[in-house]
């Protein structure tokens, strides 16, 4: 939550537009976990995986939140 | 129905869990599966998109140039066809990595069912042919789980769900988590 709203609530949030395929999207959340993706990460049941990806999307969904309105407090 | 089927992950080097159960809805028949990784996954796709190059749209000439024009209607046709064809091979190839990583005994009452099966699409106008790559072992176990185990295209279904959901962190699963964290505490 932040400012009483789900962090995923925010639509206003600009997106940058750019595009990747989903395997992207593991291999950096596997690195920001600070897990090797060629060992541990392919080790991981897909249910882990999961729970690695989805916190590491919360977190850039959070930190795209918090950023955007310290920008605009700047402004 | 095959005798009970005993998994064979990590007999030799460190112990791990037994490979998880999965069992077919509508023919109760039930086999161990085994997670096909996201580096295999996308070496497959990576091979299929080798084989069958993406169409590439026309180049026009343009008052600053060439440009690729991506509105072509022909290219529009080519890249849905490209996109439903390589979609299809990657199901494909990956239901049968699947079922050849799956365990599941084939035993004489199973060879029955493949004999049967076999006899029936043969009936109907559509013979079965064993892939030439594969050993008759691979071939049973194969058709066996495609073709025997998963009676209806619901059961393809959830054992090709069944796979993923072990094997990479799939859309679902990902929204699953997300939902079970708690947004009402503060955050550091």
């Amino acid at each position: 939550m932040y400012r009483g709203r789900d962090v995923f609530g925010y639509r206003q949030i600009p997106r940058s537009g750019v595009r990747y395929g989903i395997m992207l999207e593991w291999y950096l959340a596997s690195r920001w976990a600070g897990l090797d993706w060629f060992g541990n990460f392919n080790d991981l049941d897909g249910e882990d995986m999961a729970f690695i990806v989805a916190a590491y999307r919360t977190n850039m969904q959070i930190e795209a939140v918090v950023n955007y309105f310290a920008s605009k407090r700047k402004r | 129905m095959a005798a009970p089927i005993v998994h064979t992950n990590g007999t030799r080097g460190r112990a791990v869990p037994a490979l998880p159960e999965h069992t077919f809805k509508d023919s109760g028949i039930t086999i161990r599966i085994r997670k096909v990784g996201p580096t295999t996954q996308q070496r497959l796709a990576q091979q299929i998109i080798k084989d069958n190059p993406e169409p590439q749209p026309p180049v026009v000439e343009t008052e600053v140039g060439p440009e690729k024009n991506e509105a072509d209607p022909e290219y529009i046709e080519k890249l849905a066809a490209w996109n439903t064809e390589t979609r299809n091979q990657l199901t494909q190839r990956l239901l049968l990595i699947s079922a050849l990583e799956a365990e599941v005994e084939i035993d004489a009452e199973a060879k029955q069912d493949i004999a049967r099966k076999k006899r029936h699409l043969t009936v109907i106008g559509i013979p079965y042919e064993d892939n030439p790559d594969l050993t008759p072992e691979e071939n049973d176990k194969v058709f066996y789980i495609l073709h025997v185990a998963a009676a209806t295209p619901e059961d393809l279904g959830e054992f090709s769900s069944a796979v993923m959901r072990r094997s990479v962190p799939t859309e679902e699963a990902v929204q699953a988590q997300i939902t079970t964290f708690p947004g009402d505490v503060p955050g550091a």
